[in-house]
């Protein structure tokens, strides 16, 4: 067992810190981003945020408002950890600082995001906070193998209709 | 002050211009010192007219301010007022010689003139005209023996001039007048002041009674503890001494002089006994590290290794980032590196298995604590300067985490070990864009591009943190920013870009001066608020304020570069040597000029966008009250037109012999000058002080031999002079054989690469025609053990001419050392400019 628990905080991300995310995500994504993605996401707020386990920077979250066919929902784009971090609650604390913007929000559909179908890993990792598979995208990406991918979805919607009665 | 010779209304006008002065309503001043000129009968008076230059000087109009003094002194030679004025304005000018002439003059009118005499021993104090100011301050104590300040002034003059027995009978004699008075924080200081003269003047025991006896008086407990430990200690009262330290200890567990003391005052014990004692300290304050670093420093073998076992575990945990540099002293131990370098590398091997720092360990540890293993291996081998295996760990730990910024400084600074200031300024700056809000990894990676000659990078990463609307470099001198100006000098010392050399070392000496004059207003300060032990602390720094390393580098770049334009004379102020320029194509000196024109167009295209900016700024910006005009810029390229550059030098070369005198470089400096300047006396004089600082200098060699050489075709032949000459050379070299003299050092210095250079060329300098077998027996040199600084060292003095090497020469010298440091840019056979291309 670790000595103690360790110290997982959550951290803006700022133009001048903007450099770390985006050496996070050259290693622990498959895909690349573009100079536009780093833009939007400076400007994102609260939907975009740094993870720090004891005063590094190991995860990242980046999200961002998809409308589409009358429904708003939360997607997240990003959210990843470094390696050798990872079991250790950081994928968790990004996650649940999500689900809190959007609950608190209150007007979104839901949250849902794409995963490789073989990234067992991820799929683990959601489906223990109850995303679900709602679709399959055949050659979503386009330079890596294998190029399908997951649509997964956690709806919001009984919540909001509770919320309204 | 008083004008005697005018009517009520007149004298009314006149004694408001007193006021609006002190309360800076220069305008009114002015109003009203005109209605006083306008009328005929007084247009020329001439107490008014210099009141009127007072006020105008502090508009800012310094002519007519000059102007108006020196009429109104003129019209009334006899006023203390006129001489006073005169004196006030020259020393808003920093004249002080002068405005002490004044003062002087004014109480020749006036002698018991209280605020002339303040004003004079203010000038005095700042002046260091000791004796003077004591006079003062004793005429000032006759004057007002009620007041404090009259005591306490003399006092200091007496304690400056080293005359203990009076200071102390002053401040006694005083002290006595304010029995049953309550103790306050002043008559504290007072007190602990008196103390600290008596231990200055070696009275321990007096010393001792006095704060025992004024126990209850002295409220900064602290400073009595530390005084009353100090002191048992000094009078052999070991055990006294221990239990104020201790109590010490309990105040503040982190302060490592504490312990020390506490365990010094245990007498001659062995490391066992003190390591016991620390050990004691430590159980009463488990968190503290102060007691255990100190324990690190005495314990040994599996003591010390079990100590050292549980300490790095608990630092790599938690991740302390200079966890390196706080071990780095126990390193000198060859024992304890090792011993270090093996616990470290076992939990190396261990948490990449286990997750444990040792597989019998409990705790399974977070990937930091790996992280921080893999960087303090990199650390380590670092340290023993073997790059391939710094390398291998540092990287790895870069792919553990690459997010955490540590590691690449900990990458650049391996770099810049190997020589590759080009690679380490990429990793520096790598750095740097990943935490751009972090003022430390943007001031080292400035530094870094200095070094590596990147000197437009350097400003623009600089400007991130200098104010809006000036050029960076400005602002940096503005802010007495002395790192950068002395990196600067460095690299255009090392492009032999004289002017602008010259320009930052007399930037640094500027501020050294201005550090100086910024005292002025701590002598009224410090004796009203009574802060006179800090105040003592004060001047002692300020006179010894350019021992400072600061002021050694500047002065280090400013004399080599008069030096050498006393060698080779420019020819014109394009910043090179003829021979330089002489040695270049017509196409390349076309190309040097072009490229010259376009970057001072740049630079002035800069100034103006900045200056458009800052007339802006400036304008909402009002006047600065005491109208202080700016001081001239200094300006290099006027400086290398010097006609006297070794009078030039002197300006840095004394500060260097006065304050630093315990520098090998002083020495070394001292003797290339005055060997110039043919002053013997003052060449020996440096050769022997050189010897007595560090006698392996290498430099050493060759000037004893040029001092020997001297003596011999221009030495003095009779009189006072010869005679000394004749003593002190015979100490020198008492066979009076310089050959043999060489022989031995050789023997003693011979295997070191700086050295062994140095015997050559002063062999080469003894006997001319065998310079090409000198420099052979250079490239001879066996190179392995030597330092990369050593080689950077001996190939710097081949390109500057020693021992007239061929380039081929040159080119196998530096092969020789690219084998031993192939990474060192400085010995790569390809042009550092394609590289940095490449970056
Ligand atoms: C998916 C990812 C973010 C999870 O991060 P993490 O910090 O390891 O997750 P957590 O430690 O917070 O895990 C929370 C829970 O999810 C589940 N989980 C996470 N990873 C798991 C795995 N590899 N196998 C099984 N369950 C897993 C566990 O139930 C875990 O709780 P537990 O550790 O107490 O058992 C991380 O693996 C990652 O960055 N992967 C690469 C990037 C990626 O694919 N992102 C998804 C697309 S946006």
């Amino acid at each position: 067992m670790p000595v103690a628990a360790p110290r997982i905080e959550l951290g803006e991300i700022t133009p001048h810190n903007i450099k770390q995310l985006k050496v996070l995500n050259q290693v622990v994504f498959p895909v690349t981003y573009n100079d536009k993605f780093y833009k939007d996401v400076l400007d994102v707020g609260e939907l975009a945020k740094l993870a720090f386990f004891n005063d590094i920077v190991v995860g990242a979250v980046c999200c961002r408002t998809d409308l589409q066919e009358g429904q708003r929902k939360l997607y997240i784009m990003t959210l990843g950890c470094l390696g050798p971090y990872r079991r250790c609650g950081v994928g968790k604390k990004l996650l649940d600082h999500v689900m809190k913007i959007a609950k608190e929000d209150g007007q979104y559909d839901a949250i849902f995001l794409h995963v490789q179908i073989s990234n067992d890993e991820a799929l683990q990792f959601y489906n223990k906070f109850d995303f679900k598979i709602i679709d399959t995208k055949q050659d979503y990406y386009k330079r890596i193998e294998p190029a399908d991918a997951y649509v997964l979805e956690k709806s919001l919607k009984c919540g909001k209709v509770e919320d309204s009665i | 002050m008083m004008a005697k010779d005018l009517p009520p209304r007149e004298n009314t006008l006149f004694k408001r211009i007193l006021k609006c002065y002190e309360n800076k309503q220069y305008k009114s001043g002015l109003k009203h010192a005109r209605q006083i000129l306008s009328n005929s009968k007084y247009q020329e008076h001439g107490e008014t007219l210099a009141m009127m230059g007072l006020t105008l000087n502090c508009l800012g109009r310094k002519e007519e301010a000059y102007d108006n003094v020196k009429r109104g002194l003129r019209n009334n030679l006899r006023s203390h007022v006129c001489w006073h004025v005169f004196g006030l304005l020259q020393r808003s000018d920093k004249k002080y010689e002068e405005a002490i002439k004044c003062y002087r003059n004014a109480l020749k009118w006036d002698k018991d003139n209280l605020q002339i005499l303040r004003d004079l021993s203010l000038l005095q104090i700042q002046t260091r005209d000791l004796d003077g100011y004591k006079m003062t301050r004793h005429q000032l104590l006759m004057l007002r023996a009620n007041q404090r300040a009259g005591w306490v002034g003399y006092a200091i003059a007496l304690h400056t001039l080293g005359e203990y027995e009076n200071a102390l009978n002053v401040l006694q004699t005083f002290r006595k007048t304010q029995e049953g008075k309550p103790a306050d924080y002043e008559f504290s200081e007072l007190l602990l002041y008196e103390a600290s003269i008596m231990v200055e003047a070696g009275k321990f025991k007096e010393a001792l009674t006095h704060i025992y006896s004024h126990r209850d008086s002295i409220l900064d407990i602290q400073s009595w503890l530390e005084m009353a430990g100090e002191l048992h200690a000094r009078l052999g009262e070991h055990e006294d001494s221990a239990e104020v330290f201790e109590e010490l200890y309990q105040r503040n567990p982190e302060n490592a002089t504490y312990i020390e003391s506490y365990v010094r005052a245990h007498g001659h014990y062995n490391d066992e006994d003190s390591l016991q004692l620390c050990q004691k300290l430590h159980k009463q304050h488990p968190r503290a590290e102060a007691p255990f670093n100190y324990a690190l420093k005495l314990s040994t073998g599996s003591t010390f290794r079990t100590l050292v076992d549980g300490y790095l575990q608990r630092q790599l945990r938690k991740g302390v980032p200079p966890l390196f540099n706080i071990l780095k002293h126990l390193f000198q131990d060859k024992n304890k590196f090792e011993t270090i370098k093996e616990l470290i590398h076992g939990y190396y091997t261990s948490l990449e298995e286990h997750k444990k720092f040792t597989p019998e360990s409990e705790d399974e540890e977070f990937p930091t604590s790996y992280l921080h293993v893999m960087i303090f291996l990199a650390q380590l081998y670092d340290y023993e300067r073997d790059t391939t295996k710094a390398l291998y760990y540092i990287d790895r730990a870069m792919q553990h985490t690459p997010t955490y910024i540590d590691p690449y400084m900990v990458k650049s600074k391996i770099y810049k070990h190997a020589g590759d200031m080009t690679e380490a300024v990429h990793w520096v700056d790598e750095a740097r864009t990943m935490d751009l809000a972090d003022r430390y990894l943007n001031c080292k990676a400035a530094k870094y591009m200095l070094r590596a000659g990147m000197i437009d990078k350097a400003e623009e990463a600089c400007a991130l943190f200098t104010r809006e609307g000036q050029p960076a470099v400005d602002n940096l001198n503005e802010m007495q920013c002395m790192w950068f100006l002395t990196e600067s000098a460095r690299i255009y010392f090392k492009n032999q870009d004289w002017a602008n050399v010259l320009q930052k070392c007399h930037e640094v000496e500027k501020h050294f001066v201005d550090i100086v004059e910024d005292q002025f207003d701590f002598h009224p300060y410090s004796m009203r608020k009574m802060t006179l032990r800090a105040y003592i602390g004060l001047l002692r720094l300020e006179d010894s304020i350019r021992g400072h390393q600061f002021f050694n580098k500047a002065a280090d770049y400013a004399i080599r570069t008069y030096l050498h334009l006393y060698d080779k004379p420019m020819s014109d102020s394009n910043g090179l040597g003829n021979g330089e320029i002489d040695d270049m194509t017509e196409k390349e000196k076309k190309k040097l000029e072009s490229k010259k024109k376009r970057a001072a167009k740049k630079k002035q295209q800069q100034k103006n966008e900045a200056n458009v900016n800052s007339n802006a700024a400036n304008k909402d910006k009002k006047q600065p009250p005491d109208g202080e005009v700016a001081p001239p810029p200094i300006v290099g390229n006027e400086l290398v037109k010097t006609e006297a550059p070794l009078d030039d030098a002197m300006k840095f070369l004394d500060p260097l012999r006065a304050l630093s005198p315990q520098c090998p470089n002083t020495h070394k400096l001292a003797f290339q000058v005055f060997h110039r300047q043919g002053k013997l006396l003052l060449m020996i004089q440096s050769v022997k002080r050189a010897l007595k600082t560090n006698a392996r200098t290498p430099e050493i060699a060759l000037h004893m031999t040029q001092l020997a050489q001297y003596v011999k075709t221009k030495g003095t032949s009779s009189g006072i002079i010869a005679e000394i000459v004749k003593t002190e050379m015979g100490e020198l070299l008492p066979q009076n054989d310089i050959r043999e003299w060489l022989n031995v050092r050789e023997s003693l210095t011979g295997t070191n690469l700086k050295n062994f250079f140095m015997l050559r060329c002063a062999h080469a300098h003894l006997t001319p025609e065998s310079t090409a077998q000198q420099l052979q027996s250079v490239l001879d040199f066996p190179l392995k053990g030597s330092t990369l600084e050593s080689c950077e060292y001996v190939l710097d003095h081949l390109n500057s001419e020693m021992l007239n090497p061929t380039p081929e020469d040159i080119a196998t010298f530096s092969s020789s050392c690219h084998a031993l440091f192939p990474l060192a840019t400085a010995f790569r056979p390809s042009k550092p400019e394609e590289e940095s291309v490449q970056r």
